[in-house]
């Protein structure tokens, strides 16, 4: 009797921890396309995968992309999602519904900074069901974080306290309780069944900011992760294609070197781990499709197509691909 | 192995609970395993440096106590030597390089996580060893533990042999009120770091970094300093303290209010402390008690008669210890200064404590005094902060340019920060976060200042109570903390 | 005895050196107090204080330094 009582208090204690820290998350964190993306992938096949940042969500339509190749795509990429992110969402889609082809957009600035605690940080670890791959990820990821990234992550919008009633909504309604992607459209953006983020007309920010690349800037991690990625396709059979989406003439110029080191960076890991790699910010293909460059078709200096121009160069993209 | 992360948590509570639940006689050795798989995750390339601290003064305190002459002095130049070749061969460098202009290339060394704690605890225990305060260790694997002890490797505190020993090799029973008390503490340290030092942190970065752009911020930014170093360090220490307390032993506090401090002195009794009795016991008689010190003294009565003849060789071997103290703070003018500073103030006012005396005498003021009491807690405040500014700044240059422009271009505010990059998309936000974790702190040191146990007190009441107390601690790291920073981590691990 | 009472008054007034057995415990002599004592009685007994001599135990009063003292001389 006396263990019994010795060991109650600490257990209602940690539950009680436990029930707030649960309905907070479910108060504050809001409904994301992260938990959409990571559903899909979970639950159907698809022959073409895309991952990668936020120029891979804005800049290719897999709708598009199907209506030339005839094959079924998912786009699975979103802003912040660095390699480490992308090789445990690929393991995760393996291994529930193995894709054909994994198209990677590899974006070099990813690879040179080391990533912010934001909410994007834990956001797909969150999303995932629970399985070998979300283990993996967890200790290759959270376990060596700040704990509250990783068990609360309503954390990062606690100031958000206004957007309680919202969520709740959101998370009340069937469009939620279905993964729909009714909730996503906003003033700048919506989010099409097929993970295509469509950037509607209106420019974003548009200072160039100037985009360092040195080789001694990489980080090892970020490598070394696109590395497992590609020994991860070739052991499962999974075709590799990395893409750098266009960015505007103007930024390209501004930032020639860095670049073209970047290009010739990932051109190098494409002979040694012997993939595709098809890079629309330098060598042939800019040249060959050098009207994707034209800043007009961009809402921001940093690469992001609207959706018009983005259903094209995704056609084009295709069409390329198709070549190779 | 980050204090915040889960993998530390999760390490620590397998660490307690194991120890525990293995036949007592082995406990000590669970600890040892524990130790070295700690410092092993920080990184392999640096056991070695502590595998030759740990060798050499082992040896050297058997060799001691046989009464080698040699022995000692070896030993402290092996132990010494490896500490200042890798936290200074690339200043003197640079200054040889600026000196004389020539372009010798820098080393790149990494500073060995705890070097600078275990290097003191291993010479102080050959000291005493030699001394014939303790007998030395015999047990090799247990002088092990005693120099490697987890929580404490990182930032302290600084520990004693004599007293260290009892407890880290006793065999001890499980007691819940033990961990529990362990856990406040923990808990304690992480409210002052992540609610304090991390969000004042913002602006005492933004100040430093921007004082040409934005010069004037300088009193904001030294006091925003203070409450940051005070909990960053006190914080760390206390969960240092907390660990050690739920796994038995009994480590040396390492902070006692210093901003209660009434004199300098006073401050460095209760700053840091076991860095200044370290440095007391080590060095400061040491030195005091030299013959070349005990010549000097004699010339100094000679001259200036018995009073000041007495007192100057005790100055002189006090801006001694504190130009060690600077040094030890980082390899760069400031910290020197910041040293001297100190070292200098103690000095003089050692010189004319005889005239203190006099002048409370002549103008009546009483030795219980409220007022002069508040007089002198303010006047300590005030010369502490100005130490700060050469310690925080990055250069000397600096430090004189802030305090300068914190009189003459006096300004306050929090447009120096990002208000969309904090936590709550505010830029005040962070600093009363960070001015509310003071006035707790503030309010726990009033009661601490009256000798009130305040765990003791806690433990006393309803189990309600102490619950709703932990709750709050461990919630107010998620509602009013601040987010991680790409420059986490501990200050004074990085001594 | 007496003579080194006088040493511990000239140097540290306002306390009771004949019946104080904390004077290291509470902080009643700081280290400037202590090294201003060890120079004294080495002048004044023609002693030799080491750093080894410099423990609590010595210090706490003054029958201890009296004490002390005596074994140094010895």
């Amino acid at each position: 009797m006396r263990i019994f009582k010795r060991i109650l208090v600490p257990v209602i204690f940690i539950a009680v921890l436990f029930a707030v820290n649960t309905y907070l998350n479910y108060l504050l964190v809001p409904y994301t396309f992260t938990r959409y993306k990571v559903h899909k992938i979970e639950t159907e096949t698809f022959d073409d995968l895309i991952l990668g940042s936020s120029h891979a969500g804005t800049c290719l339509s897999p709708s598009s992309i199907s209506s030339v190749t005839g094959r079924s795509a998912f786009n699975a990429a979103q802003g912040e999602e660095y390699p480490v992110d992308s090789y445990f969402f690929l393991k995760d889609a393996t291994g529930k519904h193995k894709p054909d082809r994994l198209i990677y957009e590899f974006d070099p600035n990813y690879w040179i900074t080391a990533q912010d605690v934001s909410a994007n940080y834990a956001g797909t670890y969150t999303e995932m069901q629970p399985g070998k791959a979300k283990v993996q990820y967890f200790f290759a990821k959270m376990w060596k974080a700040d704990f509250r990234t990783s068990i609360a992550p309503w954390y990062f919008y606690r100031a958000q306290l206004s957007d309680i009633e919202r969520n709740l909504f959101v998370k009340r309604s069937d469009d939620y309780k279905n993964f729909g992607t009714g909730t996503f459209d906003s003033a700048t953006q919506t989010v099409e069944s097929d993970g295509f983020i469509a950037v509607k007309p209106g420019k974003w920010d548009d200072e160039i900011i100037p985009r360092d690349w040195s080789d001694d800037m990489i980080q090892e991690k970020a490598r070394d992760y696109f590395i497992r990625i590609a020994e991860f396709c070739r052991r499962e059979g999974i075709e590799l294609v990395v893409v750098t989406t266009p960015v505007p003439a103007e930024t390209l110029a501004a930032n020639e070197t860095s670049y073209a080191s970047a290009g010739a960076e990932m051109e190098a890991l494409s002979k040694t781990y012997d993939f595709t790699y098809m890079n629309y910010t330098g060598g042939d293909l800019l040249e060959a499709r050098r009207e994707f460059t034209d800043s007009e078709l961009f809402a921001d200096w940093d690469g992001h197509m609207y959706a018009d121009a983005a259903r094209r160069f995704s056609v084009a993209f295709a069409e390329d691909l198709e070549k190779v | 192995m980050s204090f915040v992360s889960i993998e530390f948590m999760v390490f620590t509570a397998v660490c307690v609970a194991g120890c525990y639940m293995i036949p007592k006689k082995y406990q000590w050795v669970w600890l040892l395993v524990f130790s070295y798989i700690y410092y092993l995750a920080a990184g392999p390339s640096y056991l070695f440096f502590i595998l030759f601290a740990t060798t050499a003064t082992y040896l050297g305190g058997l060799w001691a106590e046989a009464g080698a002459r040699w022995a000692v002095p070896a030993v402290l130049l092996a132990d010494f030597g490896m500490l200042a070749f890798i936290k200074y061969t690339n200043f003197i460098l640079g200054n040889i390089n600026g000196l004389f202009g020539t372009n010798i290339r820098e080393l790149k060394l990494l500073l060995p996580l705890g070097i600078s704690f275990y290097t003191f605890q291993a010479t102080g225990y050959l000291l005493d060893v030699h001394w014939k305060r303790c007998k030395a260790e015999r047990n090799p694997f247990r002088f092990a533990l005693f120099l490697a002890f987890f929580p404490q490797i990182m930032q302290g505190p600084i520990g004693r042999y004599s007293r260290l020993a009892e407890s880290l090799y006793a065999e001890r029973e499980f007691d819940m009120a033990r961990i529990e008390r362990g856990l406040y503490r923990i808990v304690w340290g992480f409210f002052k770091k992540i609610v304090i030092a991390d969000n004042a942190v913002l602006y005492v970065d933004a100040i430093f970094d921007n004082y040409n752009t934005m010069p004037g911020y300088g009193i904001m930014g030294i006091l925003l300093y203070g409450a940051q170093l005070y909990a960053d360090f006190s914080g760390g220490i206390d969960i240092v303290i907390g660990i050690a307390e739920m796994l038995g032993v009994t480590l040396d506090e390492n902070f006692t209010q210093p901003f209660f401090a009434t004199s300098i002195t006073d401050f460095w009794h209760r700053w840091h402390i076991t860095l200044g009795t370290w440095m007391k016991d080590y060095l400061f008689y040491p030195v005091s008690l030299s013959r070349w010190m005990g010549k000097f003294g004699k010339w100094c009565r000679t001259k200036f008669g018995k009073n000041i003849g007495r007192a100057l060789p005790i100055c002189l071997a006090n801006i001694i210890v504190f130009l060690v103290v600077g040094i030890w703070h980082g390899p760069a003018w400031h910290n020197i200064f910041y040293g001297l500073y100190n070292g200098v103030i103690i000095g003089v006012s050692g010189l004319l404590a005889k005239n203190y005396r006099d002048w409370k005498k002549k103008f009546g003021i009483e030795k219980d005094s409220r007022l002069f009491y508040c007089f002198q807690v303010i006047r300590t405040f005030i010369l502490v902060n100005i130490s700060w500014y050469l310690d925080r700044a990055g250069s000397t240059h600096q430090a004189l340019i802030m305090m300068r422009d914190s009189i003459t271009k006096f300004r306050i505010g929090v447009d120096i920060i990002d208000a969309s990059s904090t936590w709550a998309g505010s830029a005040y936000a962070p600093l009363i976060a960070a001015l509310f974790g003071c006035l707790v702190v503030l309010i726990h040191s009033i009661l601490r200042e009256r000798k009130i146990d305040t765990r003791s007190l806690l433990m006393k009441k309803p189990v309600v109570i102490r619950c709703l107390v932990l709750f709050l601690l461990l919630m107010s790291l998620v509602v009013i903390g601040n987010k991680p920073l790409s420059q986490g981590g501990f200050i004074y691990a990085n001594f | 005895m007496d003579e080194l009472i006088e040493i511990l008054e000239d140097i540290q007034p306002d306390c009771d050196y004949e019946t104080c057995d904390t004077l290291i415990d509470d902080g009643i002599l700081d280290s400037f107090a202590i090294l201003s004592i060890v120079s004294e009685l080495e002048d004044a007994y023609d002693i030799r204080i080491t750093p080894a001599d410099i423990i609590p135990e010595n210090f706490n009063s003054a029958a201890a330094l009296y004490e002390m003292v005596q074994r140094l001389q010895g």
